[in-house]
């Protein structure tokens, strides 16, 4: 049977080292994800999930008093993903830093592509909406990102940083209405 | 409902955060007002858009080669955490051994300082008594030279000769004998 969060939380905390294995399994593909969308390569964004987990192991004690691992661990990734970006002042350029990569490992757009004009056109998006995105304040960015990409709530995101949720509706709706100005030729119906 | 209205409350009604009766209002007003169509639509087809991006997963293979790194650096971090914890005892150690030592040392200086500083004192008060000894004496010497020799001596010239026979050190009346007579001829 398998066990609850809190469970395996509990039982990381107590040294069980199959429950921060178990950990890693649920909560891997997440901590990547936003870490890719903020980071926009795969390096970086492999460097912040081992990183997380390191620190999470290292914080092991702290867990005891957390009520919500998964927005904890969120807040990890992200504190550490905004420390690569301000150390490296690393900019994304999706199509150079793609094409380098090992395998197809990239952002994409869910759609099916059924043709290579489709393709073309998907990555030309891509880039639109990432140069955009890169305009925004950190902040208003990453709220934007864990809300409107990783579908993470705006209770989650006030808890990841912990701010009131106010805050994050009032970043969203002007990261919003700036990226809506950005990509104003894309958006008209 | 007003278009300022409307549109303050759009990306509510996108995130559908809204309730039944502040939806049909809004569904209301859409029916009805061009302008605020074209922004629902436009924030609709944004959100649409961002949520349509996905990341590519790299693949089984890099998740259970990075979950063994993972356990790897953990299992590491431990082994790192109690060698610093040797190197931190050590340390503390060896940091109460140097302050044992200071403390022994600053005390030996202070005794020793204190010794020298309390001889010096008597040694001082010494001195402070030869020195006026010899002032007097000096004082004795100029009147007697001043009254059998009839040489005056200016003020200045008696403070040089108070000055240099205690400064010379000159022991005893022989030293200072010759001193006066070295200035007499000097003043001849």
């Amino acid at each position: 049977m398998n066990k609850t969060i809190p469970e395996l939380v509990e039982n990381f905390v107590n040294g069980d080292e199959t429950a921060l294995a178990e950990l890693i399994k649920r909560f891997r593909k997440r901590i990547y994800g936003v870490a890719f969308q903020m980071l926009g390569n795969h390096l970086d964004a492999d460097e912040v999930v081992q990183e997380t987990f390191v620190r999470i192991y290292k914080r092991r004690k702290e867990l005891i008093n957390v009520n919500y691992f998964s927005t904890f661990l969120t807040r990890i990734a992200t504190n550490y993903s905004i420390d690569l970006l301000r150390k490296r002042k690393s900019r994304r350029k999706v199509a150079d830093d793609t094409s380098t990569l090992p395998g197809d490992i990239q952002l994409d757009l869910s759609r099916k592509i059924k043709t290579p004009q489709q393709e073309f056109e998907n990555k030309k998006l891509m880039a639109e909406i990432y140069q955009a995105l890169e305009q925004l304040p950190t902040k208003q960015r990453l709220t934007l990102l864990l809300h409107d990409i990783e579908g993470y709530s705006k209770e989650e995101i006030s808890q990841v940083f912990d701010c009131p949720q106010a805050t994050v509706r009032s970043n969203l709706h002007i990261a919003r209405s700036k990226l809506r100005k950005l990509l104003k030729h894309r958006l008209i119906t | 409902m007003t278009c300022r209205h409307t549109q303050s409350l759009l990306e509510d009604y996108v995130d559908q955060e809204l309730t039944k009766s502040q939806c049909d209002e809004i569904d209301a007003h859409l029916a009805v007002c061009d302008i605020c169509q074209e922004k629902f639509h436009q924030a609709i087809k944004l959100k649409e858009t961002l949520s349509s991006i996905e990341t590519v997963d790299p693949g089984q293979n890099y998740w259970d080669e990075t979950t063994q790194i993972i356990l790897a650096r953990t299992a590491q971090s431990d082994m790192i955490s109690n060698v610093e914890k040797i190197h931190i005892e050590q340390y503390r150690s060896a940091k109460i051994s140097f302050v044992r030592s200071a403390v022994s040392f600053v005390v030996a200086i202070f005794v020793l300082g204190s010794a020298v500083f309390f001889g010096s004192m008597k040694n001082n008060q010494q001195s402070a008594t030869e020195i006026k000894t010899e002032i007097i004496l000096s004082a004795e010497i100029l009147e007697h030279l001043n009254n059998v020799n009839e040489i005056i001596f200016t003020k200045n010239e008696q403070a040089r000769l108070t000055r240099g026979m205690f400064l010379l050190g000159t022991p005893g009346m022989l030293g200072r004998s010759a001193l006066i007579s070295d200035l007499l001829t000097l003043k001849e």
